[in-house]
C-alpha cells in the first residue's frame, strides 16, 4: 500500500457507498409502500415521498457540511474576502428548501402553489444576491 | 430510525384504509371519516417533524 499523496483523499470517502446504498434500498422499499398506500388512500402515499426526501436530505447533509467546511477552507487560503462568500452558500441553501416545497407541491398535484412558492423564492435569492451586484458595480466604478 | 419512520407511516396507511372500508361496510360513514382525518394528521405530524429537521439542518449548513 502506497503512502497518498493527497491528503484530502484520505477522509471519511470510504463511508460514502455504504451510505448511497442506503438511501437507495430506503428509496425502493418507500416506492413501493408509497404504489401499495396510494391505492386507497392516496394523501398518505404522498407523505411517505416527503418523509423519505426529508430523512435522506438529514442523511445527506453531513456530507455536504464537510464539503462546505472545504470550500471555506480553500477561499480564506486563497484571500478573498469571507463576506462574499456569505451570499453564495445562503442562495444554495434557499435553492434546495425551494426546491423541496416545490416538488412536495408537484407531488400533490398543486402546481400553482408549487410555482408560487419558486418566484417567492426566487425574489428571496434576488434580495440575498443584489448587494453582490452592487458591490461589483462600485468595484468597477472606483477602477475607473 | 430512518426506515422505520417509513414503515410506520405505510402501516398507518394500510390500517387506516382497512378502518375506513370495514367502518363504510357497517354503515358508519361519518366515523370513516373521522378515522381517516385522524390517521392523516398523525401521519402529518411525523412527516412535519422531519422536515422542520431537514429545514433547521439546511439552515445550520448554510449558515442562515
Amino acid at each position: 500500500m502506497r503512502a497518498v499523496p493527497y491528503p484530502e483523499l484520505k477522509g471519511d470517502v470510504a463511508a460514502m457507498e455504504t451510505e448511497l446504498i442506503r438511501i437507495a434500498g430506503m428509496g425502493i422499499v418507500g416506492a413501493v409502500l408509497a404504489v401499495v398506500v396510494s391505492e386507497k388512500k392516496p394523501e398518505i402515499g404522498m407523505l411517505i415521498g416527503l418523509a423519505f426526501g426529508a430523512l435522506a436530505l438529514v442523511m445527506v447533509a453531513g456530507k455536504a457540511g464537510g464539503v462546505i467546511q472545504l470550500i471555506n477552507e480553500s477561499v480564506k487560503k486563497s484571500g478573498i474576502d469571507a463576506d462574499l462568500m456569505v451570499p453564495i452558500l445562503k442562495v444554495t441553501g434557499m435553492a434546495y428548501i425551494t426546491q423541496f416545497a416545490v416538488d412536495a407541491c408537484r407531488d400533490a398535484g398543486q402546481n400553482s402553489i408549487a410555482s408560487k412558492i419558486e418566484i417567492a423564492g426566487k425574489i428571496m435569492m434576488l434580495a440575498v444576491a443584489a448587494p453582490i451586484a452592487t458591490a461589483l458595480i462600485r468595484m468597477v466604478t472606483t477602477i475607473i | 430510525m430512518d426506515v422505520d419512520l417509513i414503515f410506520k407511516i405505510a402501516a398507518i396507511g394500510i390500517l387506516v384504509s382497512i378502518l375506513n372500508i370495514v367502518l363504510n361496510k357497517s354503515g358508519r360513514e361519518e366515523q370513516a371519516m373521522m378515522t381517516t382525518l385522524a390517521g392523516l394528521v398523525v401521519v402529518l405530524m411525523l412527516v412535519v417533524k422531519e422536515i422542520a429537521n431537514l429545514f433547521d439542518t439546511v439552515k445550520a449548513l448554510f449558515g442562515f
